[in-house]
């Protein structure tokens, strides 16, 4: 999804922000017109995040469960042994690992809940 | 917090002072207090207002967690809250119709909908990687998944709080 690329060219950016001027004055040209090709790719990224088309809107507002391309999991089958789950390289986060069979149970409530104590915030104690 | 199946394990992270989980049912009652609740709240409607009211001196809670999507429940969601509060609602909400000149008056923010999580997960995805908190503590009941059915059944007369389907 246009939102990851963006995420991760802005990571990138941050890389190359970072950067002292000698280790960018030193560069070979090859890696040189890396960066200018990074550099592009950034722009064009942060052009897109601050001017977003329609379609990704929903994502960049942290607004995913109501993209205009959404499909409901309920009505795919997700009682099912397995299940295609759509948009999933935009909304789902790979564990580090396959996770422990005891930590599967858990895996399920948490985000369902913290959504709503997001949208209710309070003020610090 | 109304309807406490799952929400027992957010404020444990996220706490603030108080935390009341409002239900009537004992398990459920149990499983909030082991999470995070400081006090629970068993009575329905405006007596169940009437209870936030007086533990807040007057006011109502900041923050309110409707987690049911019942017409009464939502309104005690509404009335707990005090001006300028919060009302989050993930309770999927079935026939609630709100009243225009009421929530004018209440002065609350309402905010929800089909949760969006992505924002939290890597955050969460670390919490139970480490085992830092155990959510999976809400599901009482496994069955196979060719049972689908009864755990719906066990859920909806309260033998379950959650079930977990396994393949």
């Amino acid at each position: 999804m246009a939102v990851n690329r963006n995420q991760n060219l802005l990571g990138k950016t941050m890389l190359v922000a970072n950067r002292s001027v000698e280790s960018v004055t030193a560069l070979k040209p090859d890696e040189w017109s890396d960066l200018l090709h990074q550099i592009t790719r950034v722009t064009a990224a942060l052009d897109e995040l601050f001017n977003p088309a329609q379609d990704n809107h929903a994502f960049l507002m942290n607004y995913q469960s109501s993209c205009i391309h959404r499909e409901l999991i309920g009505t795919l089958g997700a009682q099912a042994e397995y299940l295609r789950v759509p948009l999933a390289d935009g909304t789902l986060v790979a564990t580090p690992d396959v996770p422990a069979d005891d930590l599967i149970p858990g895996s399920w409530p948490p985000p369902t809940c913290w959504a709503p104590a997001g949208s209710a915030p309070w003020p610090p104690r | 917090m109304l309807g406490t199946g799952w929400f027992g394990a957010v404020a444990a992270e996220v706490g603030p002072s108080k935390t009341v989980a409002m239900s009537r049912h004992e398990p459920r009652q149990k499983l909030a207090l082991e999470y995070c609740a400081t006090d629970i709240v068993t009575e329905r409607g405006d007596e169940g207002v009437a209870r936030i009211k007086d533990m807040t001196d007057g006011l109502g809670a900041h923050s309110v967690i409707e987690a049911v999507g019942t017409q009464e429940s939502m309104m005690q969601a509404i009335r707990s809250t005090r001006p300028g509060g919060h009302v989050g609602y993930v309770g999927v909400a079935h026939d609630v119709q709100l009243l225009g000149d009421e929530l004018f008056f209440s002065q609350v923010h309402l905010h929800g909908g089909p949760a969006p999580v992505r924002r939290f997960l890597p955050q969460l995805i670390d919490l139970i990687w480490n085992r830092q908190i155990d959510p999976g503590k809400v599901f009482d009941l496994t069955l196979p998944l060719d049972q689908a059915a009864e755990a719906y059944k066990a859920m909806d007369e309260r033998r379950a709080i959650k079930a977990l389907l396994r393949p």
